[in-house]
């Protein structure tokens, strides 16, 4: 019974991402037809699209492409992926932090760019806290 | 770390494929512990040294040590 759901659960994570990848596509050309912009409305789902389908045939064949499709169970595909997640966060919470300044020194409102460093540092500090009473 | 998984893999006969399934890991997470280039975290070095019928120092080998 356990083994059966382990497999339902295994199969769910698996078309988890493609399926998210086409209801994107899917959100994408509802946005953009509802904009009048037909071609726009093709190519942003057709990027999601072929993004969902990459994921499929690809993930048998490369480990970075099985990565992208879900992480599962095992410990190293995990530490693999939240490393890549705290990469790319770093990256964008640089890139806030230099516009952050950037709009500042030209003496503009920095708006987005303020909200985001701002709850990105929040939420650091927080999960900093968080995590040291918690491991 | 150094480990001895290839070896005793190959004296069971079992494809990394095989191992990885049996220890609920992935055929490139086994051949990463191989090559030294991951080290398992202490439960699956565990579940591998009980696999082979072995304690874990005597699979795994921390590099400063003589032998």
């Amino acid at each position: 019974m356990s083994t059966m759901r382990g497999h339902e659960a295994a199969r769910t994570r698996r078309w988890l991402v493609p399926g998210l990848c086409v209801v994107a596509g899917a959100g994408y050309a509802a946005v953009f037809l509802a904009h009048h912009r037909p071609i726009a409305a093709v190519i942003g789902a057709g990027v999601m699209l072929a993004y969902a389908l990459v994921l499929v045939i690809f993930s048998r064949r490369s480990e970075a492409v099985a990565l992208l499709r879900e992480d599962g169970p095992d410990e190293r595909r995990a530490l693999i992926t939240t490393r890549a997640a705290a990469t790319t966060l770093y990256a964008l919470m640089v890139l806030s932090v230099i516009m952050l300044f950037v709009q500042l020194a030209r003496g503009a409102d920095p708006g987005a760019w303020g909200v985001v460093s701002g709850v990105g540092g929040f939420v650091f500090i927080v999960s900093i806290a968080y995590e040291s009473r918690r491991r | 770390m150094r480990n001895d998984v290839r070896e005793l893999r190959a004296a069971k006969g079992l494809s990394q494929q095989a191992l990885g399934q049996a220890l609920g890991v992935s055929r490139q997470t086994i051949n990463a512990i191989e090559q030294g280039r991951y080290d398992p975290s202490l439960p699956l070095a565990i579940r591998m040294a009980r696999y082979f019928g072995r304690t874990v120092e005597e699979v795994f080998h921390v590099d400063d040590e003589r032998s």
